[in-house]
């Protein structure tokens, strides 16, 4: 036996030093794994509400948003997706095989795998779930929310959301805003994409232009699937 | 016993001082197992372990002061916690890696924990011999002449502050393909980078090396 092969078995009689059981490697590589799926199902939902809101975005209606749009943005989202794939490739560097693979390959693979997840998750409505509990359960989403809806109420700028209370005529109708203000909006010249019949109590977006004192001229309205669903629920809110 | 084999065995025994690995003929029942026989055979009987020891110490021990300029006592400690960390995870090893290449990631690894411990100390000279210097000279001779006129040792003394010269990461590649002569996918392993990544390393590791070496006018 050589020096130092005495030296080494001598500390590990003196320390009754032991392997570490396979045990434990097995349940780090598992905790890896999870962690690793966790980071792609997570940055999968994210996506999921990225398309989501890409989606519901009424991009005609974005020019008369003007700067204002990017609060429309979902940041959040976005931000939790480029979160999870970060973790998500630094914590498979660590798996066992990880360092074989490139820090850009690693991450593309990650972003494709968040995608295509993402996809079924919006498909399957399940980001439009979480999106949906995460407003009823997190206040600070919900906050966030609202300034977000805000954006489409600007009646200044053309766009006037809200809720039918009353359709006396044809030519006319009264409309309660986001803030709870009634409106009397014309709309007699008013296009309706969707050859909508309109009811009392329905949500729409009417865009046009501001007359006078909540006084608002129509040139066309939106409603069912012309509305952006966060804003259709808000609407419906204020009842 | 054959008188062949007691042949083999004493020429083993006369040279032994000079050869770095025990040839094949001469290893004993355990040293003629694989390193993964071996690991197998250890987490069931410690003592199985000093022959993994035996087989690596030199190599590793050799890999360390090449890496550092430590004298004998501090390798000697570095080596020792470095078997104790490879006793520890035994368990651990991936058969489908070369245990040589795991003993090396954690020979270095432990290596870089006692540098960065002992700061103070002098660790960045290279530990080289005349074999090291010819493997290094051979960069520089691929594309560019050595001056002629240049000695041998002036050479070696400028090689050797050229290797000090160079960032830690080209350093480890130098080292591991041109002295412990290691293949791109024992590297990768060791170092845990994608071979891709190696193969940049050592490109610009050399043309480094001889960017270097024009500075110093060691070549023309």
């Amino acid at each position: 036996m050589t020096k130092i092969s005495k030296s080494v078995i001598d500390k590990i009689d003196e320390k009754h030093i032991k392997p570490i059981p396979k045990w434990q490697f097995v349940l780090m590589n598992v905790a890896m794994w999870t962690l690793f799926v966790a980071t792609i199902l997570l940055g999968g939902i994210a996506t999921g509400i990225v398309i989501l809101k890409l989606f519901n975005t009424q991009w005609a209606l974005v020019p008369r948003v003007g700067s204002k749009f990017f609060i429309v943005l979902p940041y959040i989202w976005f931000g939790l997706l480029a979160l999870m794939i970060f973790i998500g490739s630094k914590i498979f560097e660590r798996t066992k095989k990880g360092y074989k693979y490139s820090h850009w390959t690693i991450a593309g693979v990650s972003i494709l795998a968040s995608i295509i997840i993402g996809c079924i998750f919006y498909a399957t409505h399940t980001a439009e779930n979480v999106e949906e509990t995460m407003q009823r359960h997190v206040p600070a989403y919900k906050e966030l929310q609202k300034i977000r809806e805000k954006v489409w109420h600007a009646p200044e700028e053309g766009m006037l959301p809200g809720r039918i209370i009353e359709g006396s005529s044809e030519t006319l109708i009264i409309l309660n805003d986001l803030t709870g203000q009634t409106w009397e909006v014309d709309i007699e010249d008013a296009r309706m994409p969707l050859n909508i019949r309109l009811k009392v109590n329905m949500p729409v977006l009417v865009t046009g232009e501001k007359t006078g004192d909540f006084e608002f001229k129509a040139d066309a309205i939106r409603a069912h699937r012309n509305l952006p669903p966060p804003l259709e629920r808000a609407i419906r809110r204020q009842r | 016993m054959s008188s062949a084999y007691l042949l083999k065995e004493i020429f083993y025994q006369k040279c032994s001082n000079i050869l770095i690995d025990p040839p094949y003929f001469y290893m004993n029942q355990n040293t003629r197992k694989t390193d993964e026989q071996l690991v197998a055979a250890s987490l069931k009987d410690k003592n199985t372990f000093a022959e993994l020891v035996q087989r690596y110490e030199q190599k590793l021990s050799r890999y360390i002061k090449r890496l550092t300029n430590l004298n004998s006592q501090s390798v000697e400690d570095i080596l020792q916690e470095a078997f104790i960390k490879i006793y520890k995870n035994l368990n651990n090893f991936d058969p489908t890696l070369s245990f040589s290449s795991w003993a090396y990631r954690i020979t270095h690894n432990e290596t870089l924990n006692y540098i960065r411990k002992h700061k103070n100390r002098n660790t960045t000279p290279l530990e080289t011999d005349n074999k090291d210097l010819a493997n290094l000279i051979d960069i520089l001779e691929s594309d560019t002449n050595i001056e002629a006129e240049v000695a041998q040792k002036e050479i070696a003394k400028k090689v050797r502050l050229l290797i000090k010269k160079l960032p830690k990461k080209y350093r480890d590649v130098i080292i591991l393909y041109y002295l412990e002569e290691k293949e791109y996918s024992e590297i990768s392993d060791i170092l845990k980078k994608p071979m891709g990544t190696i193969a940049t390393l050592l490109n610009r590791a050399k043309s480094k090396f001889k960017t270097l070496a024009l500075k110093h006018n060691i070549v023309t």
